[in-house]
């Protein structure tokens, strides 16, 4: 009697390890990407005129975005948040890469989402302290809060002259006092496989910003698009094909 | 003989012992840096590194290094000479002037809220990492306080006070010894410096809910926020970042061609000439003249440069978003609401403030 309920005791001891192996649970990594239509950018391409699109001739000097709410969802419609919110800058190496805030368990599952600047509840003006001090602020007069993203260079003009342009993304100024937001979601429903060594890449395709739905023409667009809600809303409805995502 | 050596061994051991009664290494003080509340709301934590706690006894050291002209080669020059509180810790000459009476190539700049540097990029071009590392540089620079180092610590150490001063700021580094080093007193001096700091402005206070602005300062504050005057992704939105700054190094379109080239110094990269720290912009009514050059005497000439005075370059910042037209074009009223504004970053305190004094 006594062997068999050691046995017992054992057998369970080693199942019970057994089901703790088979649900390891993972903090993936991520790593944030730049292309020009699948050609990659890096910090060493900034300043050169080399990028071109019906604009014309174009360069990138700066380019920050902001990601907040990255979430994965399972088979069975679980959600964990993987990433509270994440600046990435492409000239900081050190923001082009980070990891999970929580874990969650190897395997399958159906998709990535993530909102494309803060939400409204979480637009919270001055709340965000590492923000703060990098100039991340959308100004009050334009309905505070935080900036989407800061993306500038410079692109030669009808006469090849250089002229800059800033594609500055954030709250929509309706009227004085009356503003919209302008973050958006992106859902990648796709089969997504994890594994302890997987690392989820984000790319942007920052062509996209000029093509689609909307073209966008830097000769005679509008400056600053800041105070510009037509403009805001051209650069949201862009956004919808600018990123997708890997697993490494 | 070498009994003699015995007996001398024993003398030692024993007074090392009955010493370690009585010479129990100096117990300092830590400081607690009283950070002020506006800046605990909207800024991360300062930098303190692991390397310099900050101690009672080395914020007060570093003082009086900070004003003692014995780091200078001929002993007529300290920091802040060229650094006083009066002008804000800058000083009013456009290039300050050295021992040798020879001029630098630049403007001093004004010193406070640097703990809140969190690229620790130090001078106008950056090429100083930490402040540990920048208070190294004026001591020993020619057209500054031209000494050695080896001079400076050898009248350091001859000096009636300053042995006990770093044994208690630095009481593991010097016991028993007269261990004083450049490092120990760029530590020291960099602990002090982490002090200065300016928080007390009308616009802080405004922001506190103390005060209320003008309705031209409000209207100032209004124009620096959008494209009137568009000052803000370079100098921070205001109620944001207490700093006026975010300490990155830029090109506002102050030449066509730079004789100094700045960042590109420091990184040799073309793309950075002309490039230089953006300042804050508290008590600018005190650190006149202003730039890297201090070529503008006046608050109205920055304005006008901003406004009309923009020009172009390979490496002009993108953020200088009017330079087409040579600046944002602003009218006479809106020049002089945006200076009103500029004015309520004044703290007055700040000046007078006696723990900042010798
Ligand atoms: C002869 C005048 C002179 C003296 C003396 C002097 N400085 Fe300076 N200081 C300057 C000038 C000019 C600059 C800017 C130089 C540059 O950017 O190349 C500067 C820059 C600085 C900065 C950089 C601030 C920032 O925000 O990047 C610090 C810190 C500083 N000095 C501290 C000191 C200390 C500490 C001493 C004494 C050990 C000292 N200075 C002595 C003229 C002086
Ligand atoms: C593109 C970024 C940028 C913008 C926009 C900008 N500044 Fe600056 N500002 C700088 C930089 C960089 C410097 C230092 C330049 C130098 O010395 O070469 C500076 C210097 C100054 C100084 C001199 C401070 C000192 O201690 O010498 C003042 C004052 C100033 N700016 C005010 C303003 C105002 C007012 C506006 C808006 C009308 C403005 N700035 C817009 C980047 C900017």
């Amino acid at each position: 009697m006594k062997k068999i309920v050691a046995l017992l005791l054992l057998s369970v001891l080693i199942t019970s390890c057994k089901t703790d192996d088979d649900s390891e649970k993972i903090s993936p990594k991520f790593k944030f990407t730049f292309n020009w239509d699948g050609e990659a950018i890096n910090a060493s391409d900034f300043n050169a005129i080399k990028y071109s699109n019906e604009t014309g001739e174009l360069s990138i000097t700066k380019m920050r975005y902001l990601l907040s709410n990255i979430t994965l969802i399972a088979n069975d419609d679980v959600e964990t948040k993987l990433i509270t919110y994440h600046l990435i800058d492409l000239t900081e190496e050190a923001s082009l890469s980070t990891i999970s805030e929580s874990t969650v368990e190897e395997g399958n599952y159906k998709s990535l989402t993530f909102t494309v600047g803060f939400n409204e509840a979480e637009n919270t003006p001055n709340a965000y302290t590492d923000l703060n001090i990098t100039n991340w602020n959308w100004p009050i007069g334009l309905g505070d809060g935080y900036h989407i993203m800061q993306y500038e260079g410079k692109f030669l003009d009808a006469s090849n002259q250089e002229q800059t342009y800033s594609l500055h993304v954030g709250t929509r100024k309706i009227s004085d006092g009356v503003f919209e937001p302008n973050h958006f979601i992106i859902s990648f429903d796709t089969n997504l496989v994890l594994n302890s060594n997987s690392e989820i890449e984000i790319k942007m395709n920052i062509a996209e910003w000029f093509k689609n739905p909307n073209l966008l023409d830097l000769n005679t667009m509008v400056f600053p698009i800041m105070p510009n809600p037509v403009a805001q809303l051209i650069m949201r409805d862009n956004g919808a094909s600018v990123f997708s995502v890997g697993i490494n | 003989m070498k009994n003699y050596l015995y007996i001398l061994f024993i003398i030692a051991i024993i007074s090392c012992k009955s010493d370690s009664e009585s010479y129990v290494p100096y117990q300092n003080t830590a400081y607690i840096l009283a950070i002020p509340q506006i800046f605990a709301d909207k800024l991360p934590n300062p930098v303190i590194p692991n390397s310099n706690p900050f101690t009672v006894e080395g914020v007060a050291l570093g003082k009086k290094l900070f004003y003692d002209p014995i780091l200078s080669g001929d002993g007529t020059q300290s920091c802040a000479s060229c650094h006083k509180q009066v002008d804000g810790f800058t000083d009013d000459v456009q290039f300050s002037v050295g021992i040798d009476n020879i001029e630098g190539n630049r403007n001093s700049m004004p010193l406070f809220n640097m703990a809140w540097n969190l690229n620790e990029k130090f001078f106008w071009d950056g090429r100083s990492i930490g402040l540990e590392s920048q208070a190294l540089d004026p001591v020993t620079n020619v057209v500054e306080m031209h000494n050695t180092w080896q001079n400076a610590i050898h009248d350091l150490k001859n000096s009636s006070v300053y042995q006990d001063l770093f044994n208690k700021a630095f009481p593991e580094q010097t016991a028993m010894d007269t261990n004083i080093t450049k490092e120990l007193v760029a530590k020291a001096i960099a602990q002090f410096e982490r002090t200065i700091i300016s928080a007390n402005s009308k616009f802080d206070k405004y922001l506190n809910g103390e005060v209320n602005l003008t309705v031209d300062e409000l209207e100032g504050f209004n124009i620096f926020n959008d494209e009137r005057g568009d000052c803000f992704h370079c100098h921070g939105t205001g109620n944001s970042n207490p700093l006026w700054t975010d300490n990155i190094f830029r090109n506002n379109g102050l030449d066509a061609i730079f004789t100094d080239i700045g960042l590109e110094e420091v990184t040799g990269d073309p793309n950075d000439r002309g490039k230089f720290k953006t300042p804050s912009l508290r008590n600018l009514v005190f650190t006149a003249p202003y730039m890297h050059d201090g070529r503008f005497t006046t608050l109205d000439e920055v304005i006008n440069h901003y406004s009309e005075g923009v020009i172009n370059s390979s490496t002009i910042d993108t953020q200088m978003l009017f330079v087409a037209q040579g600046g944002t074009q602003m009218s006479t009223l809106e020049k002089a609401q945006l200076k009103a504004f500029l004015l309520t970053l004044t703290d007055n305190e700040f000046i007078t403030n006696p723990d900042f004094q010798e």
